[in-house]
């Protein structure tokens, strides 16, 4: 059987786009349309209620994107129809045009792209045909929610806020350009836990995250992860600040997957390899981590929700390995980075919505798994910390600088864990450093997509990182 | 459709109580530039829809609401429109809190978000922005890595089925920038994303000096010391993020929702306050803000308020909803703050050994636990004999341990929604270096 694209919109407008296509390719050198449908809900609850709303990636609307003297420019709107292609036509021809007062400007000059030349592909990549967002079960996942949130409650009278969510969303988009004719469909879930407990004025919580392609199994994971999730927002409370220095840790995989995101993910966008704003540039090639560390990044590298079939500018999946045993091989690239760089585009052209710019980004970015037991990671540490509970990290590509937040580290003194917790838990140093001190790597991958990369301050996109446990050297504060 | 067919469909729907229109228009345009090198221009043209419904019903006695929130696209049929608000309405049987009253319109006059981006055109303020940026761009050994230029029209129209008919217009400006400098050792960056509701060139020409300032003296700077406990000078955004804390646990969603434990009366800074008392007050409107506003998207119509006065919580701010559980008038939700200048100049509070830091990599404030901290970019170590530049380390505290000693400098700094000291100093800040 052949699946259909979920948006029945996108698929009865693919005429229009392909009409209007041919109407500015004659004005034209290069022009591409992008349109995106997406919706899903988002169901919340905590101790004062229960919220249902749209999620916050729910959108439908165009992008535009023409080749004119020797540049690129782009047009995003989100009213379409036949009778409305002249006006539609007339507004992307006026509006891509560059301001006389800005050309004119004595401090800048514009910059002079080649044209870029697609290869003709035909596809349409339908996977995991999921419920439709409208058909949910809205009775069945208000009552589980509640009822996880009910049974924390009951784990503790110190408990004074129990936030649990789950999320799907049903992505279609269409891509058609003079060469190229696609089309996608996919679905991811998230699902949240937080307790949040008191002791006093003393207010702690920790918070974990799931993430999956099939959205309804994440409802089980809340259920079986809920018990070990309280726990640990107790055991905060309890939690002593951590003594400032350099020690020996192991990173739990969602603290591997925040290092390889934020230490170096965001270090070969290569948009960044551009502006000449990543260090990388220097150490292609070069070795950069300990021999065990091999990094992949690609939307067809694993299963996660940022693995499409095509991205935001057309260009079909790749996995790209970005370390091999160390060595840094290459970085990922957006179509416009990519042409400046004269290279071919890795498929990492991502927008936080139709409307904003692609930049390169990150999809699913992780550290292979290596050979070692977390029992014997644990029992070579004479004083350190696991370390668990992403909560946030900041990139420096062009000074390699780290920063990574987590909620917590637990003592391990003489090879064993103590069950004494510091919190939070501030990793900085130099990324080389850091890299190149992982001594020791368990088997199992895992990856975790329920958070949202930024580019600096703002452009959220949808991103999965993980790997497997790592013992490292770093410094704390 | 239009939103006068789109009311009609709502206000012949039996299956709810009420629904909520907000309706926003938004026109952009947008500059890219590598160097002096523009990359890419871009525009949008955009109209969306949000619509919440709202079902009251009784359980055992207990009067609850159930809502939902839908975006309706501007491509939608009829049909579809229907379907949506059926599915809306479908889901706001599951999704249900304490009852609480919709707004209903008020005979007050609504006031207007002054801006001058009013003046002309908005496309016509690119090319002055872009003046703006680049006449400072004038070193031999710094210079401006990349800018975003963006600017929008928004109008925004609000309606609901109590008869709440408002609208305004602002408008939104945002400039990000990275800047680079490079002495004897390797290349550095700074960088820095400002929002803006005025066109004020001077300010930004001077935002864009300091920060090749700050590159270049990052560019010479030694490795943070690990100073342990020790004086910490904040500025700028941190100081914004810091106040921030009081903003979010005065409000009557965190107090409702238990994440906060303010009353009003009660002093926020804790029992003994050595250092300065804290006053603040919400300003719907502050020049310069993308945040201003006449109106919550609720449709409380915005007025200042006063929340904390010498250190005493006066007022707990926040939308209908809550304030309607918590038996207070609503506020509604105003994004702007005005916090109260301290007594001394940042020349008496640098007389002490300090460690200032102007630059984070990001600084973080986390509003349940009152943790702070974030990795040096940029920093001035001040060891009782010299000034230094340094860079790398963290700093890190717990906002409710040093609240009861925090002295603002009597320098006033406007970032956006806020308005206040330029300085804070914190006294026993753990300072993790080399």
């Amino acid at each position: 059987m052949k699946l259909a694209m979920t948006s029945k919109y996108l698929t009865q407008q693919k005429n229009v786009v392909k009409e209007l296509v041919d109407r500015l390719s004659k004005k034209f050198e290069f022009v591409s349309v992008l349109g995106v449908d997406t919706n899903g809900k988002n169901f919340r609850v905590n101790r004062s209620g229960t919220s249902i709303e749209d999620s916050m990636w729910t959108e439908r609307g165009f992008l535009v994107r023409v080749y004119q003297n020797e540049m690129y420019s782009e047009y995003a709107f989100n009213k379409i129809s036949v009778e409305k292609l002249d006006t539609i036509e007339k507004e992307i021809i006026l509006k891509t045009k560059v301001s006389e007062n800005v050309k004119r400007s004595p401090y800048v000059k514009l910059i002079k792209y080649p044209l870029l030349e697609e290869e003709e592909v035909v596809g349409s990549f339908i996977k995991n045909k999921d419920i439709e967002t409208e058909k949910l079960d809205h009775q069945l996942i208000v009552d589980k929610l509640n009822s996880i949130k009910d049974n924390a409650f009951k784990k503790s009278d110190l408990l004074v806020n129990v936030i649990v969510g789950f999320e799907q969303v049903n992505i279609s988009k269409i891509y058609i350009s003079n060469r190229k004719n696609l089309e996608q469909s996919y679905t991811w879930g998230n699902a949240v836990l937080a307790p949040i407990a008191r002791k006093g004025q003393e207010n702690k919580y920790f918070y974990e995250g799931f993430s999956s392609l099939n959205p309804m199994e994440l409802l089980d994971q809340l259920e079986s992860n809920y018990e070990e999730v309280v726990n640990k927002s107790l055991a905060l409370l309890d939690a002593e600040k951590v003594t400032p220095g350099v020690y020996d840790i192991i990173c739990e995989p969602d603290i591997t997957g925040l290092i390889a995101h934020e230490a170096f993910g965001h270090g070969v966008e290569m948009d960044m390899f551009v502006k000449n704003r990543a260090k990388a540039v220097e150490y292609i090639e070069k070795p950069v981590a300990s021999e065990l560390v091999t990094m992949h990044d690609g939307a067809a590298s694993a299963e996660d929700v940022s693995s499409y079939a095509f991205d935001d500018e057309g260009v079909l999946a790749q996995d790209t390995v970005v370390i091999d045993r160390g060595i840094l091989k290459t970085g990922i690239s957006d179509v416009i980075s990519a042409l400046r760089l004269n290279k071919k585009p890795s498929g990492n052209g991502k927008r936080q919505s139709y409307h904003r710019k692609a930049y390169s980004r990150m999809t699913n970015t992780f550290f292979d798994g290596g050979k070692d037991k977390l029992e014997d990671m644990i029992k070579s540490i004479e004083f350190g910390y696991l370390i668990t509970g992403m909560m946030s990290g900041m990139e420096d590509p062009k000074n390699w600088g780290i920063q990574c937040v987590a909620m917590m580290g637990e003592e391990i003194k003489d090879g064993k864990l103590t069950g004494k917790y510091v919190s939070p838990v501030i990793m900085t140093g130099y990324v080389p450093d850091l890299l190149k001190s992982i001594s020791m790597m368990s088997e199992k991958v895992e990856l975790f997509g329920t958070g949202v990369c930024g580019k600096g301050h703002k452009e959220l996109v949808k991103a999965s990182d993980g790997g497997p446990y790592i013992k490292a050297r770093v410094r704390l504060g | 459709m239009r939103l006068d067919r789109l009311i009609e469909i709502l206000n012949n729907s039996e299956s709810i109580n009420g629904w909520k229109l907000e309706e926003t228009n938004q026109k952009s345009y947008e500059l890219y530039y590598i160097r002096r090198d523009l990359e890419m221009n871009r525009a949008k043209n955009i109209h969306n829809i949000r619509l919440t419904v709202y079902k009251d019903f009784d359980i055992d006695g207990v009067e609850y609401k159930g809502s939902s929130v839908t975006k309706l696209h501007p491509t939608m049929t009829e049909e579809e429109i229907i379907q949506a608000i059926n599915n809306a309405a479908y889901a706001s049987q599951f999704a249900k809190v304490l009852y609480y009253p919709l707004v209903k319109p008020s005979e007050e006059k609504l006031e207007v978000i002054e801006s001058n981006f009013k003046e002309k055109p908005i496309e016509e303020y690119l090319s002055a922005i872009v003046e703006a940026i680049f006449k400072v761009d004038v070193y031999e050994k710094g210079s401006i890595n990349s800018t975003e230029i963006f600017i929008t029209k928004l109008k925004t129209r609000l309606v609901n089925s109590c008869g709440i008919d408002y609208s305004s217009e602002k408008y939104l400006g945002t400039v990000e920038f990275i800047t680079n400098w490079k002495e004897e050792k390797e290349e550095i960056e700074l960088f820095q994303h400002i929002d803006f509701g005025d066109m004020d060139s001077e300010k930004l020409t001077q935002e864009v000096k300091e920060m090749l300032e700050m590159s270049r003296a990052r560019a010479i700077s030694k490795s943070t010391p690990a100073l342990g406990k020790h004086r910490v000078i904040l500025s700028g955004e941190s100081v914004k993020q810091m106040m921030e804390y009081y903003y979010n646990q005065s409000a009557t969603g965190y107090v409702y929702e238990k994440f906060s434990t303010a009353k009003i009366g009660e002093s926020i800074q804790g029992d003994e306050i050595k250092g300065d008392k804290l006053s603040i007050t919400l300003k719907p409107c502050l020049s310069g803000s993308i945040h201003s506003a006449v109106f919550d998207n609720d449709g409380v119509i915005l007025k200042e308020v006063n929340i904390i006065k010498d250190g005493i919580i006066k007022s707990l701010w926040g939308n209908q909803r809550y304030s309607y559980y918590l038996d207070l008038k609503p506020t509604g939700v105003i994004r702007n703050m005005e916090v109260m200048c301290g007594k001394k100049s940042i020349k008496e509070l640098k007389k002490d050994p300090y460690l200032e830091v102007v630059s984070f990599s990001s600084f973080q404030l986390d509003d349940f636990t009152g943790y702070f901290g974030g990795e040096i970019r940029l920093g001035w170590y001040y060891d009782g004999n010299e000034i230094i530049p340094v860079s790398g380390g963290s700093i890190s505290g717990n906002i409710k341990d040093k609240h009861g000693e925090m002295y603002l400098s009597s320098e006033k700094i406007s970032i956006n929604e806020y308005l206040g000291p330029k300085h804070m100093v914190i006294n026993d800040v753990t300072v993790a270096g080399n």
